[in-house]
């Protein structure tokens, strides 16, 4: 076992951190084939059953709690929809319960470690204790134990837990580099100032930073132990990215001052009420001509990825995998709000889009 | 350095969230019986207990072929060639496959890719 939290380079995880023994990792390895196999794989079918099994008793998709209970109920008469539920959760569980179990041998040294690589550059980490983080974002957001803000060395437990969540595509940050590499900039190509709004842990953030070395990058979001870890992992990689945290419904930037804005998968995970308003920060602070790109679920007038998460996905993701924001968020007219604040959006062909994201430019020559 | 300013305050005051599902974690049943979903858990850690032991033991002989000798600090350490963690792949699928098959009867699918192969093109 070791107690050093440096980024070791050991199996297919690449630069995330090594879980502390050989048997964690080879228990998350196991887990993220799980996901693959059991879960993704399984899922079509184990949709349609349910969606079959639900009207044949006459039972309606309410995203409520009495609704919730009662497919729970006639989910009992649909083997496969109920073996589909209990594996997705019981994997859930199990996987976090090894992250944190593998954290937690070491937590002392990883919390002086990350006191450590505040001090340290490149880059730069700013978090204000005094900050009282709002009832909303305290949520066990896919059943992280303590959530994003709840245990200061949540990153850890995220970059670990998140690794099995995308069923290996994030080994080694592949995901997050291709999507920094198929990032749309802004139609004038002036790349000089970034901002990557709800960074968590800043894989894509230090992405960008790749992709645009001579720019300033930054990644914010609202949970400290979040942005701390994520300048511990830049410190580590030698990436010069300035994080902070910040809401991303207040962000504290002048106007006018970045030239490309990001978002991944931040918006369904926050209540619809925020989502207007870090809509209109986004406009705020990027200046005319710059461009807003945003890689997120679908919304009522589109399906981005071909995934229906209005079905009964969406409700049971939501009730038992603590994901309370996204039924309204594919419910909201994303896309309407954006257009509706000034953006204009660069492509409208679903298929581009499910590619490139939601590519939004705020018009040259507006304030 | 950020603070909460009044208006976020009164933003934040304003959110229902009393309704939501979700906002609380919940510990679900799928089975009629209970006790069923624990044993779906129970068998799922146990395959992950199974893996690691065929992973160490699957070290401990490319090691020992290497070296002719380990410690367990040797394990903890070791690094595996692209050519092993393929390999283990392999073997760890067939492990969920086998050992798993039979919880979706006639309904289980065959592995389809990485589910989020759409976002890498």
């Amino acid at each position: 076992m070791t107690t050093s939290s440096s980024l070791v380079k050991r199996g297919r995880r690449g630069q995330a951190p090594a879980p502390l023994t050989q048997g964690d990792e080879a228990a998350l390895d196991f887990f993220t084939d799980v996901k693959n196999q059991l879960l993704y794989a399984q899922m079509p079918t184990a949709m349609s059953r349910a969606a079959s099994g639900l009207k044949k008793k006459g039972i309606p998709l309410e995203r409520t709690t009495k609704g919730v209970a009662a497919i729970r109920e006639a989910v009992h008469d649909i083997p496969t929809a109920a073996t589909w539920l209990r594996m997705m959760r019981s994997s859930q569980d199990i996987n976090w319960n090894r992250c944190v179990e593998s954290v937690d041998r070491a937590r002392d040294q990883l919390l002086r470690d990350l006191d450590d690589a505040d001090k340290q550059g490149p880059g730069s980490v700013t978090y204000d204790p005094t900050f009282e983080v709002p009832d909303y974002a305290k949520v066990e957001i896919h059943t992280q134990p303590g959530g994003y803000v709840g245990d200061p060395l949540a990153g850890y437990v995220f970059d670990l837990g998140t690794g099995v969540f995308y069923g290996g595509a994030a080994y080694q940050d592949r995901l997050h580099r291709r999507l920094a590499e198929k990032t749309e900039i802004p139609l004038d190509q002036k790349v000089e100032r970034v901002m990557d709004i709800g960074c968590s842990i800043g894989q894509y953030t230090c992405g960008l930073k790749e992709r645009f070395p001579a720019a300033e990058v930054w990644g914010s979001d609202i949970s400290a132990p979040l942005v701390r870890y994520a300048h511990k992992r830049a410190v580590d990689n030698n990436h010069d990215v300035h994080f902070a945290q910040m809401p991303a419904e207040a962000l504290d930037y002048d106007d006018s001052s970045f030239d490309l804005v990001t978002a991944y998968i931040l918006f369904h995970e926050v209540p619809v009420a925020i989502t207007d308003r870090i809509v209109q920060e986004v406009y705020r602070i990027l200046r005319p001509g710059g461009t807003f790109v945003i890689w997120d679920f679908p919304s009522d007038d589109d399906n981005l990825d071909g995934l229906d998460y209005t079905g009964f996905l969406g409700v049971m993701d939501a009730a038992d995998n603590c994901e309370p924001y996204s039924n309204d968020f594919v419910r909201c007219g994303f896309d309407k709000k954006l257009k509706s604040t000034g953006f204009q959006f660069r492509y409208t062909d679903p298929e581009v889009v499910a590619r490139l994201g939601r590519v939004c430019d705020k018009p040259a020559g507006t304030k | 350095m950020m603070t909460n300013n009044e208006e976020l305050k009164e933003l934040y005051s304003k959110l229902d969230l009393s309704e939501l599902i979700g906002m609380e974690r919940s510990a679900p049943s799928y089975y009629r019986d209970p006790m069923i979903d624990r044993l779906v858990e129970v068998v799922l850690l146990l395959g992950a207990e199974v893996w690691s032991s065929r992973s160490r033991q699957k070290i401990i002989e490319q090691l020992l072929a290497e070296n002719g000798q380990i410690t367990p600090k040797d394990i903890e350490k070791f690094v595996p060639s692209s050519a092993f963690s393929k390999q283990e792949e392999v073997e760890r699928k067939q492990l969920i496959r086998r050992l798993y098959k039979s919880l979706y009867g006639n309904d289980f699918v065959e592995e389809g890719g990485n589910f989020f192969d759409w976002l890498m093109q």
